[in-house]
């Protein structure tokens, strides 16, 4: 790498070569094939297996969203990710809007409960509100039955809708919260003094500066809540309601596998995915900055008066619902002695010990799982940090031709929904004649691919932050450009390149999606167990896994935020 | 070593910032490069460190060819043998002040102990001794910048850059250092190319100036010469402060050449030819040379072109004093006067008779496409020494 990005490589093709080519060669087979792989698949009729040679061109695999299943499993997508996605707007929105502009009591309790269900898997909390609304024995039905009111039936679309705003407000609130920051209150007190209503100044005025951020927001949580997986799976399955990930899922796994059918429902998706992201960039070109001034940051808070209380008890309750019932919930699953609870009496009596805590530490297949992930995650984030590293450098700092291409390949995973990467993979992977399939490795690989727009964005982020007179200063100075690179950047860079490598470990250890057609009985991962154990029906199992799965996650977060805050400070 | 800049292009995307430029540096000279913003100045020191990739031409150092676009020779900046202080100063923030002027020492692979002596030295030299644990993210702006310069001056290297070295320097230091840094540099005899804006600088440093603008070439010389004999009404304005207007040639003798005068003064006239009758030409005047004295006190007679005026404003500026006087017409002029006892002295209002020696004015023919960029009152870049 020594002189292979020196400013004459624009003209001289052998270091062009060396720049570009590999990463060219790299991202070509962890993103482009793959989707390649999934169109391709979609247009004819054998999947891509080895030895299958070229299929015949067709439109049949479309054939099936002309059924009544496949026109459901579109509109149930549709419903899922439209209903999450406004419901998680009223609880993010207003959480976000109670915590930056209102004088409601506890504020940092508010901040709190708007942010912390991000660290909740959205697999782990789903299994955990099948323990607590299951139609006859949820423990919440069991209390509900016993005060004589109706229960809840988790196993609907509603309760799809409801788990996924659940864990998906959380975006919308750091997104809205940031922009509420921001506002100048002058503009909002401006307003008062014309003569306008607390509520209306909300709505004259707050809410229309804020829209771009709040619309922003929605929109990602649109792609996110569409193209999840886990949820669906697991509340839609027992209701058969269908969405477009699970069908994909559900062609996978039938046999003989449909998957040309499969690639074609991945690609609708995908085209989903576009439409909306297409429209979050207009968005947030559009956005205009004009009044939200980031000065005179003297904030107004509203004055709830009488409703304080019952905004703080809203705060509470989406605590409660979010956070703290899931995980009480899962504590009485793993700790009770007596597995079955039928009555709302016997919820907190009873005998607990921590037996099967202590077994399923033990257990083989929980500490390969526990071995997996941990190796599968940590080589994702070295990996990833790296391929995002040397993408942002040759971006940023070299002149080479065709380096504004290499970020915006490594930007198409925004659009590619999990279960798709995972499936270009699969075919990508098998055909390739590199024995990597069914190995740790690709699903680091996968992971890295999936991670690659947040990984490439922050770590272009940080080395912008880095005056290029730095490099040239140590240039000038005798040194070469691996040297430049290893005593002047990588070394300011520490604290940036650190956060990156830890987000995508945390988030490499939470993938599912991604995961669930690449793993084998050699490679399954933490994520990956407890959903196997759920399909197979040791609930106990997948809630006492689920338990530690995230206790390990508060502790990898915790200790990574402390080690970059150290870092930060040397 | 002698440094060569042959036809030099320089462009960043579409737009051409270096403009066929060439120097030439004898071994041992400081050569100044000055110009206004933007003009290329760092541009044109980043081609010779190899930072930037020019479209065509040749660097030269010594009988080492650098750079020539011509057969594609480009050696990359570590293996140019250069130290350069960068207008930013480049100081590494992770790396204390020892470390960050050790660092070119260690990329030339001196022994250690050698090392730690020179560091010693080089912050010795540029007045930071023993700040060499210091941690370099908690210096001022002018300690960073003499940071930069020691670690510049670590080594011994074949041509030295300096981007406006002492530009954040409080006046006294810069002198100093200004001084300890020419001294250096013709002991050592380091080719230097020095960046400035600083007029003073020019004049105090250079061996031979060069002065550009718009990524060209307007005028090389020694600066004294450049001062006294600026080559265009550019180089008057920008090096040195005068007062510039811009008029006509309105006759042309054997000897002289008439132009129309300023103010109530009727016209110039000038030895030498500034081209035929109707030619625009700018006429400049430092404001030191222009010489004042009482009405009646001397005969109006004897003088050339004098005019009488009123003094609209007066400064004392530490020995001297700086007057703008009304000369008619709303013309208003500068001028620098003595402050020193035995010296007139004039208060606002006075009347006062202000007289242009001719052989102190410069007379230049202006371009069509220069007569929207002089004013037509009087123009100074700076003040005046
Ligand atoms: N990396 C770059 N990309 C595009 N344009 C540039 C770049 N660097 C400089 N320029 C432009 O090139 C021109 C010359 O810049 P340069 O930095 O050489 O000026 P300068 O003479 O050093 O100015 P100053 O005295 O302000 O430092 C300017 O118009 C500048 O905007
Ligand atoms: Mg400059």
């Amino acid at each position: 790498m020594k002189t292979l990005l020196d400013a004459r490589s624009r003209r001289h093709g052998i270091s062009y070569l060396l720049g570009m080519g590999p990463l060219l060669v790299i991202l070509a087979l962890l993103i482009v094939l793959p989707l390649g792989m999934l169109l391709y698949a979609s247009f004819v009729d054998s999947p891509p297996n080895p030895g299958a040679g070229l299929g015949k061109l067709t439109w049949e695999n479309f054939n099936f969203l002309s059924t009544s299943a496949g026109r459901d499993s579109v509109k149930n997508s549709l419903i899922i990710g439209v209903g999450a996605t406004a419901l998680a707007t009223i609880f993010g929105g207003s959480l976000a809007w109670l915590a930056a502009r209102s004088d409601v009591p506890l504020r940092p309790f508010v901040y709190l409960a708007g942010v912390l269900p991000l660290f909740v898997d959205s697999l782990v909390g789903t299994l955990a509100w099948t323990v607590l609304a299951a139609p006859t024995s949820g423990f919440i039905n069991l209390i509900l039955a016993a005060s004589g009111m109706p229960t809840l039936n988790i196993y609907s679309v509603g309760g799809i809708v409801f788990v996924l705003a659940l864990y998906y407000a959380p975006f919308i609130f750091l997104l809205v919260h940031s922009a509420l920051v921001l506002v100048d209150s002058q503009l909002e007190e401006a307003a008062l003094v014309a003569g306008a209503s607390p509520f209306r100044v909300v709505t004259a005025i707050t809410f229309p500066v804020v829209a771009p951020a709040l619309i922003g927001g929605m929109l990602l949580c649109l792609m996110l809540t569409m193209e999840n997986f886990p949820v669906p799976m697991i509340l839609g399955t027992p209701a058969r309601v269908n969405s477009l990930p699970t069908t994909i899922f559900q062609f996978m796994s039938s046999s003989p596998a449909r998957a040309n059918e499969a690639a074609a429902l991945g690609l609708i998706l995908t085209l989903f995915m576009l439409l909306l992201l297409f429209g979050h960039t207009r968005f947030i070109q559009r956005r205009d900055y004009a009044t939200v001034t980031g000065k005179g940051l003297r904030v107004r808070r509203t004055r709830l008066a009488g409703w304080r209380w019952v905004a703080l008890s809203f705060s509470v309750l989406y605590m409660l619902v979010s956070v703290v019932l899931p995980f009480a919930a899962l504590g009485v699953v793993s700790m009770r002695v007596d597995r079955y609870i039928s009555s709302a009496s016997e919820l907190l009596g009873g005998d607990w010990s921590l037996v099967r805590v202590s077994a399923m530490v033990a257990d083989p297949d929980f500490r390969k799982a526990a071995y997996n992930s941990l190796v599968a995650a940590l080589v994702a984030a070295v990996l990833g940090a790296t391929l995002y590293f040397w993408i942002s450098y040759v971006r940023y700092r070299s002149s080479l031709r065709g380096r504004k291409l290499l970020e915006q390949i490594s930007m198409l995973p925004v659009a590619m929904p999990a279960m798709v990467l995972g499936l270009g993979y699969l075919w990508t992977w098998t055909l390739l004649p590199l024995p990597l399939y069914g190995t740790l490795m690709i699903l680091s690989l996968a992971f890295v691919s999936r991670f690659a727009p947040q990984g490439v964005r922050s770590v272009s982020a940080s080395i912008n932050q880095i005056s290029p007179d730095l490099e040239d200063a140590a240039r000038v100075g005798g040194a070469g450009r691996l040297r430049s690179v290893l005593e002047i950047i990588v070394p300011l860079m520490r604290t940036g390149l650190g956060a990156t490598m830890l987000m995508v470990f945390i988030l490499s250890i939470r993938e599912l999606s991604v995961a669930i057609f690449l793993y084998s009985p050699d490679s399954f991962v933490l994520s990956i167990l407890v959903f196997t154990k759920w399909v197979g029906g040791s609930f106990a199992d997948a809630a006492t896994i689920s338990l530690l799965y995230s206790l390990f996650l508060l502790l990898i977060t915790l200790a990574g935020r402390r080690w970059l805050e150290g870092a930060e400070r040397a | 070593m002698k440094l060569e800049i042959e036809h030099l292009r320089l462009a960043y995307g579409d737009v051409e910032v270096v403009k066929d430029l060439s120097i030439f540096v004898k071994d041992g000279d400081l050569l100044v490069l000055l110009g206004p913003s933007g003009c290329g100045k760092t541009s044109t020191i980043r081609a010779v460190a190899g930072l930037e990739e020019p479209k065509s031409g040749r660097i030269v150092v010594g009988d080492k060819v650098l750079f020539d676009g011509a057969i594609g020779v480009n050696i990359p900046p570590n293996k140019r043998d250069m130290s350069m202080v960068f207008q930013s100063y480049a100081i590494w923030p992770h790396m204390t002040v020892g470390q960050n002027v050790e660092f070119p020492l260690r990329m030339a692979r001196v022994r250690r102990e050698e090392r730690a002596e020179r560091v010693d030295a080089a912050l010795q030299l540029v007045g930071l001794g023993g700040f060499q644990k210091r941690r370099s993210i908690a210096l001022s702006g002018g300690q960073m910048q003499r940071v930069a310069l020691a670690r510049a001056l670590v080594v011994e290297p074949s041509v030295l850059l300096l981007d406006e070295p002492l530009s954040n320097l409080d006046a006294k230091l810069r002198d100093e250092l200004r001084f300890e840094l020419r001294e250096l540099q013709q002991r050592l005899g380091v080719t230097t190319v020095y960046v400035t804006h600083d007029q003073d600088e020019a004049l105090a440093l250079g061996d031979e100036l060069v002065i550009m603008n718009h990524g060209e070439i307007i005028q090389r010389g020694r600066p004294d010469d450049v001062y006294r004999r600026p080559g265009s009404a550019f180089v008057a304005r920008f090096f040195g402060t005068v007062n510039q207007w811009q008029s006509k040639v309105a006759a042309v003798t054997d000897e002289h050449t008439i132009i129309n005068g300023v103010g109530s003064l009727e016209q110039f006239v000038v030895a030498g030819n500034y081209g035929t009758v109707g030619t625009n030409v700018s006429v400049s005047i430092r404001p030191q040379h222009i010489r004042l004295s009482r009405p009646g006190e001397c005969d109006a007679e004897l003088l050339e072109h004098a005019v009488i005026g009123s003094v609209v404003l007066a400064r004392l500026l530490g020995t001297r004093i700086r007057y703008r006087i009304n000369i008619g017409a709303g013309t208003t002029i500068d001028v620098i006067g003595g402050a020193e006892s035995g010296q007139h002295f004039f208060d606002v209002g006075d009347p006062v008779v202000v007289e242009l020696p001719g052989d102190s004015l410069f007379v230049h023919p202006i371009a069509a496409t220069d007569v929207s960029t002089s004013e037509p009152s009087s123009t100074s870049t700076r003040s005046d020494r």
